[in-house]
């Protein structure tokens, strides 16, 4: 069976939609890995989509995080809160990657021109190379709920 | 006054229908340089499953010349892949959020596949062989020497390698593909090769020498080995810069005579002389025991009696090389040593 080219990161991805994310959390083509110990079950009692059919799950925030500060101050990475719903809140941090990660997936799909004749065969690509994540393994905890707009 | 809606960036989930699918693959630090310094392109390969490899031959991922295994580790975390999105709750005030866009439960990790079994061992297992009465097996469709390396779960560079070293060779004609020269062939063509470049007066001493050079002066006759093997078995003899290596050769000519010969065991001195009669004089005092890969046979009965240690069986071959290849941590590498004795 053909050996299945797996294609480098291209070099020209920028993303297109400005990075909530701090700095050092950035990739070029923005992709972010968010982990969560155990599973997210939605609390609202029925799934309220969001614009454009996506579900939100809350807010995600860096309490410590201040973008002028040194590049060395790193305490920030330490607190990382996702809020979900109205009342419970998820403690996390940044943690850098024991080896990074690449987010691979299958190449083309409409473009399925590959450069050796293309016939169009199987190719995978790396989308990005990431090397942080947010990891949030902790439970829950409730918090009071705030004043909502 | 700031509350906790207010601070942050909204964190959204896509729906399963519009979840893109990702995987998640580990880098080991060389191939994260060959990835992103140097921009190569990686493999992955899946090798056919025989029944010496035990379970299953999980695909790998090759460098250029190394080889991965591949594993594949579950998480019961919710790991998320996410972009940023222009898209969240607040129409009226619209800030950049996040938003996971794929889901994972496992990542792929790789560890370097040093102790599986080596493109030798596949290629022994897919290619018709030549023999010296001139005879090819047969493979039905013919592959070509890319098909061939493309089933094989090992790296280009490591497959290239064992190629030459076996001195396979591709036929264009009729019989059209690929073939393993037998020893007994092999045998021959060294024979052959002596016998015209001794009688064209080629002075094996003179360093460098190329193959060409030994070409040129093959005249074999009625013999009707192909072009193509020799060729392949003077280039399996050639040092870095092209040219032959005595050792090489010397080497060569002693593994194919004790493939031919030592089967069910010789006389060492009787190989040691058959070797010394297969070779241009200069070269004969390079004979000795010690010059064959101590892998490759066994001496008994006080050093008198030598024996091929099997280059002939895959099985065997495949045994040495994990033998050869201990300290490996996993456990899926001792089920696979345990399942080739259990073979044997």
């Amino acid at each position: 069976m053909p050996a299945i080219p797996l294609h480098p990161p291209a070099a020209s991805r920028t993303p297109s939609i400005p990075n909530p994310l701090p700095q050092l959390l950035q990739t070029p083509s923005g992709l972010a890995i968010v982990e969560i110990q155990g599973t997210l079950n939605s609390t609202l009692s029925a799934p309220q989509m969001g614009p454009h059919g996506s579900i939100p799950l809350g807010k995600l925030s860096f309490p410590l995080y201040d973008p002028l500060a040194a590049v060395q101050n790193t305490a920030w990475q330490k607190l990382v809160y996702l809020y979900v719903g109205r009342h419970q809140r998820l403690t996390g941090e940044v943690r850098k990657l024991g080896k990074p990660l690449a987010v691979v997936r299958k190449r083309g799909g409409n473009a399925g021109v590959s450069d050796d004749g293309g016939e169009g065969r199987e190719a995978m690509e790396i989308v990005e190379v990431v090397y942080y994540k947010v990891l949030f393994a902790h439970r829950p905890e409730p918090v009071g709920g705030g004043v909502e707009g | 006054m700031s509350t906790q809606a207010d601070e942050g960036s909204s964190f959204s989930l896509l729906p399963e229908e519009g979840r893109q699918h990702f995987r998640l693959l580990e880098l080991p630090p060389e191939l994260l340089r060959l990835v992103v310094s140097e921009r190569t392109i990686l493999h992955f390969k899946s090798g056919p499953k025989t029944s010496e490899a035990g379970s299953n031959l999980e695909a790998v991922l090759c460098s250029p010349d190394k080889t991965f295994h591949i594993r594949q580790v579950n998480t019961s975390n919710s790991v998320y892949i996410c972009q940023p999105t222009s898209h969240n709750d607040d129409d009226e005030n619209p800030q950049p959020g996040l938003q996971a866009v794929a889901q994972s439960s496992w990542t792929l990790e790789l560890s370097e596949a040093a102790s599986l079994p080596s493109a030798a061992h596949y290629l022994k297992a897919a290619l018709p062989t030549y023999s010296s009465t001139g005879t090819y097996q047969s493979k039905d469709p013919p592959a070509s020497q890319q098909q061939i390396f493309d089933d094989i779960p090992v790296s280009q560079a490591e497959c290239e390698a064992a190629w030459r070293d076996l001195a396979c060779f591709e036929l264009k004609n009729e019989p059209k593909g690929c073939f393993l020269p037998r020893p007994n062939a092999k045998v021959q063509v060294w024979r052959s090769i002596l016998e015209s470049a001794t009688a064209a007066g080629v002075d094996v001493s003179r360093d460098p020498i190329s193959p060409e050079l030994i070409e040129q002066s093959v005249d074999r006759n009625d013999e009707d080995w192909p072009d193509e093997l020799g060729h392949a078995m003077l280039d399996g003899v050639c040092d870095h810069e092209g040219m032959l290596d005595p050792g090489k050769w010397v080497r060569a000519v002693g593994l194919d005579l004790l493939a031919v010969e030592g089967a069910r065991g010789l006389p060492a001195s009787e190989l040691l002389k058959k070797w010394r009669d297969a070779l241009p004089e200069q070269w004969r005092k390079r004979v000795q025991v010690e010059a064959l890969p101590r892998s490759e046979y066994t001496l008994t009965d006080d050093r008198k009696t030598i024996t091929s240690a099997g280059a002939e069986s895959g099985v065997a071959a495949a045994a040495a090389e994990t033998k050869s290849t201990l300290g490996a941590k996993r456990k899926w590498h001792e089920k696979f040593r345990e399942s080739k004795k259990a073979a044997k």
